[in-house]
């Protein structure tokens, strides 16, 4: 496909999706009606995981989704619909908005696209062709049986020689290299690797957007295993306390 | 010929500029709006300010994949906070008849 063109559709989907969170988000802080502002800050929950996807975190995408859209917002509309009597759902959120939250505000915005224009990022940008040329150095070649064939793929026992020598070369990019191993030995192993602009084709694809479920995994339950299980405390604290601040009062 | 698949010239500074605009968008609903619930979601806001900013860095420089991990923790205090967030409302509009902060001005009763 078209470098230029998947660049341009790329960057169509991320302006438009980045649009979509921006408006909805404005439209929060400003609109006079609660409900017109909860159903905005679902397009902005919406847009914002569209824009982790861009980045090519999907498994944070897909939690945005499943757990801001379909636990939190959720129940921010029960909490708008059961706080309020019918009458005044239209005109319920008024606001006081005074000159010095405006000035904070944009005192905010304002320091905050400066650092984020001005200051020199140093950005990494992965460069999946250079990582799947080097890696498919390391993959057994597939023998050409006559000139114009498609060369079979590598014989299981062949990868599984070639493992380790894979697993300290991954070790450069990653920190977890025996999960991308495994997938890399899989991508080879698949039919139709056997052709060298196939595979290489496949392995550009796979280092462009590598597995982060695996690796946001090893994460949670090794190095920040505490974090995790004190979070995990907390959140029976939290369903505890809803539970009894919430609670039907007992008539005396 | 394949060269970097990255977008635009900068991404990070794109992921940056929408997590300033979303924070202070949440900042100025936490700080105008006079329905309880309405702050809640001016919080939720700025946390996903946050969150835009950590998926941002996480991808797009050296800082390495523990920025997804931190999302996963915000996101999990998030439902924590909302939803206590949200208990406290329902006692707010229970003892005062309406969520407006500005009238739950007493402790007792």
């Amino acid at each position: 496909m078209d470098e230029a063109l998947t660049l341009k559709i790329y960057n169509a989907v991320f302006y438009g999706f980045a649009a979509l969170a921006v408006g909805g988000a404005v439209t929060v802080a400003l609109s006079q009606n609660i409900v017109r502002s909860a159903f905005a800050l679902l397009a902005t929950l919406f847009g914002v995981g569209a824009m982790y996807a861009c980045a090519g975190a999907d498994f944070l995408a897909a939690t945005q989704l499943l757990i801001y859209v379909g636990g939190i917002l959720v129940l921010l509309i029960f909490a708008v619909m059961l706080t309020h009597r019918i009458s005044d759902v239209k005109l319920s959120n008024e606001a006081t908005p005074g000159p010095l939250a405006v000035f904070v505000a944009s005192c905010v915005l304002f320091s905050l696209l400066l650092t984020a224009f001005t200051y020199p990022w140093k950005e990494a940008r992965r460069d999946p062709a250079r990582i799947a040329g080097e890696v498919q150095k390391v993959l057994p070649a597939a023998a050409e049986a006559y000139p114009g064939a498609v060369p079979a793929g590598p014989t299981a026992a062949d990868l599984a020689a070639v493992r380790p020598a894979l697993v300290v070369r991954l070790r450069e990019w990653t920190d977890l290299p025996e999960i991308w191993a495994d997938e890399v030995l899989a991508i080879a192993a698949a039919p139709g690797a056997g052709d060298a602009d196939a595979l290489r084709f496949r392995l550009e694809r796979f280092f462009a957007n590598p597995p982060l479920t695996p690796q946001i995994g090893r994460l949670l339950l090794g190095r920040y295993l505490l974090p995790f299980e004190v979070v995990s405390i907390l959140l029976l604290g939290a369903l505890v306390g809803a539970a009894y601040l919430a609670r039907k009062e007992l008539a005396a | 010929m394949s060269g970097d698949w990255t977008f635009a010239a900068e991404p990070l500074r794109h992921f940056l500029a929408v997590s300033a605009i979303l924070f202070s968008a949440g900042l100025y609903t936490v700080m105008t709006r006079r329905n309880a619930v309405s702050v809640l979601m001016g919080i939720e806001l700025i946390l996903n300010a946050a969150n835009v900013n950590l998926v941002g860095f996480a991808q797009y420089t050296r800082t390495g994949m523990e920025g997804n991990v931190f999302v996963v923790f915000v996101i999990l205090l998030a439902a924590a906070e909302a939803a206590v967030g949200l208990a406290i409302c329902l006692g707010i509009y229970r003892n005062f008849g309406v969520v407006d902060v500005d009238k739950a001005d007493r402790m007792q009763g």
